[in-house]
């Protein structure tokens, strides 16, 4: 591979890198705001008598942040579910072109969601529908699906150049 | 139209695409097929099945697991139950039983609890000679009680994605699993009794029970604060579950010392990636819900199941739990129910079977389907710890699979088992 794409490789896995570290931070953050969140909550009802009204709302939106970059540093760790055991039963390049396949499928299941998600986001922005105890507008809680979703995108499809590479490897081996 | 659903989400999930993404991309199909394609439609379903208060019990479940693992709370657990049953012969299986119960009591989570049991106990087990492969086999086999015995995640994902308390799901899961424990223990009998070389170990002492529970007093209340809190009606799930996370924090940090605040960033992190990935698929199942509901697909599988099993809840109990058993041995848990769950549910109805019933059967079932080979969750874990091939393991579990299925029809057909205690409450 010439020197420029090899740099140019560098430089995006740093990117990765970068953006898992940022990530783990926030998301360890909002975890532990969502649960002294919904404990001082508790707190209060049981030995104070007094509920806060902001709680249950605030703790969602925190939850929904949490899913969805969680869902990020899930897809670059290769956490998510799925049947990999198929896998096992096929020919180094019968199992490249499967992986290869599964990576486009994910492509566009990615796309739908960055596409309806910020569709979904900027409708909810411009109606101004906002939070019932907080001056939040939903809209800026829903954002965080199409960004999650465009981050995962990024990682996509460097995960399918790396395939793809792999699969031509293979085959110019085979010939 | 069951056809094009079924080829399109089995299609993309033996294509190897991620369960979650399988799902999105079938409500992409069927919303094509019907003509009712709508990009915002479908992510605005999947935030619908993420943005939930009862949810949020599944992180906190998941979070007390982390710490307690992390934090020296699971190794109480197993003295205590060394104690209780750790001399007779082959006493370490009994043990394994014991503890993986009392643990799932703890945690809501049977990954986390096949990691603390199986890390704890296998290399005891293996160091005193016990036979590696059944050892192995054994605590995979124990821990498929977690999500039966309550607090556990899944119960938490059908009560809320099914419309069924989540409390009395909890419940409903205690007896069962109490009969697993017991079934898995009778296998371990037979195997301890056929070898010679499983000797007695040390002497059962009332004060050594005494002592270890005292020494894990703080840990057993933990269930306690749980049940007892939920059962009484002083506190939801979700508020149980972050009470249970605040206590083990607190053991663990203050009590105990064994959890470093440096480690804690870890502790988050895993509980983030646990968090989404079971989440993610949730969102996902219930946006591809919408569109299996309107293409009348839970109407269509009903038909299919009417016609094998006529107007007999028996035998459509029996299809049920085959057809969950075969699905269980080649999806993992989660998926299963958040796919089934749903479809199922409406057609017990219409045979005016118990949804708290019916939804713990589910769930023993898919639990057993988490040492199913070729694909179960717990197995791939037991295989990490043990560094035995799923196909080692596989040769030694499937006498505890077989109880497990035996254990699974008792409590189909014995309703009683699981519907007494959620009846006593209101």
């Amino acid at each position: 591979m010439p020197g420029s794409i090899l740099k140019f490789k560098r430089s995006l896995l740093q990117i990765q890198g970068a953006i898992e570290k940022i990530l783990n931070l926030t998301v360890s953050l909002l975890l532990v705001m969502m649960s002294i969140t919904v404990f001082i909550n508790v707190i209060f009802r049981y030995f104070l008598n007094q509920a806060i009204a902001w709680y249950e709302e605030v703790s969602r939106f925190l939850l929904i942040w949490i899913v969805f970059l969680g869902a990020v540093i899930g897809y670059i760790r290769k956490d998510h579910l799925g049947l990999d055991v198929i896998l096992y039963y096929l020919k180094p390049r019968g199992k490249q072109v499967v992986i290869l396949i599964a990576d486009l499928f994910v492509i566009l299941a990615l796309v739908i969601m960055v596409y309806g998600g910020f569709a979904m986001a900027l409708d909810s922005l411009a109606s101004g529908w906002v939070a019932a105890s907080v001056p939040i507008p939903y809209g800026w809680v829903y954002m965080v699906g199409p960004v999650s979703a465009l981050l995962m995108l990024f990682q996509a499809c460097l995960k399918t150049v790396e395939d793809i590479v792999a699969l031509q490897n293979l085959l110019q081996g085979g010939a | 139209m069951l056809i094009v659903f079924l080829l399109s989400l089995f299609g993309f999930i033996a294509l190897t695409v991620p369960i979650a993404f399988a799902l999105l991309l079938t409500a992409l199909v069927l919303g094509i097929v019907m003509n009712a394609w709508s990009p915002a439609l479908v992510i605005q379903n999947l935030f619908r099945g993420i943005d939930s208060f009862p949810l949020m019990a599944i992180p906190f479940f998941l979070l007390a697991g982390e710490i307690m693992n992390t934090g020296g709370i699971s190794n109480r657990i197993v003295s205590f139950a060394k104690a209780m049953v750790g001399h007779v012969r082959g006493g370490l299986g009994y043990v394994t039983v014991v503890a993986s119960m009392l643990i799932s009591g703890v945690s809501g989570s049977a990954v986390a609890d096949t990691s603390a049991i199986g890390s704890i106990l296998y290399p005891v087990m293996k160091k005193e000679g016990y036979d590696p492969k059944k050892s192995a086999a054994l605590f995979a086999a124990s821990t498929t009680n977690g999500p039966i015995i309550p607090p556990s995640i899944p119960m938490v994902l059908l009560g809320v994605i099914g419309n069924i308390s989540v409390v009395k799901l909890f419940i409903g899961g205690i007896i069962p699993g109490i009969i697993l424990g017991m079934s898995l223990m009778t296998v371990w009998y037979f195997h301890v009794k056929k070898r010679d070389f499983y000797k007695v170990e040390g002497v059962f002492s009332f004060k050594g029970v005494i002592r270890a529970a005292a020494d894990a007093f703080l840990v057993l209340l933990i269930p306690v604060i749980i049940l007892g809190g939920i059962v009484f009606g002083i506190a939801t799930p979700t508020e149980a579950a972050v009470v249970s996370v605040v206590y083990s924090f607190i053991l663990a940090v203050f009590v105990y010392k064994e959890l470093k605040i440096k480690d804690m960033l870890q502790v988050l992190v895993n509980t983030v990636r646990g968090t989404a990935v079971v989440l993610l698929v949730c969102g996902a199942a219930t946006s591809a819900a919408y569109y299996i509901t309107t293409a009348q697909i839970p109407a269509l599988l009903a038909n299919v199941l009417l016609n094998l099993s006529g107007a007999s809840w028996m035998m459509f109990m029996f299809w049920v739990n085959i057809l969950v058993l075969l699905v269980g041995c080649v999806m993992d848990l989660t998926p299963a129910l958040l796919i089934l769950g749903p479809m199922l549910l409406p057609i017990a109805a219409k045979y005016g079977i118990d949804p708290v019933y019916f939804g713990v059967v589910l769930i023993v079932n898919l639990s057993i389907g988490l040492i199913t080979p070729p694909v179960g969750n717990i197995l791939y874990v037991a295989c990490g710890i043990s560094k035995l091939s799923v196909a080692e393991i596989s040769k030694a579990i499937w006498p505890f699979i077989i109880v497990g299925i035996v254990a699974l029809f008792i409590v189909t057909y014995i309703p009683w088992t699981i519907t007494v205690l959620p009846n006593m409450i209101k």
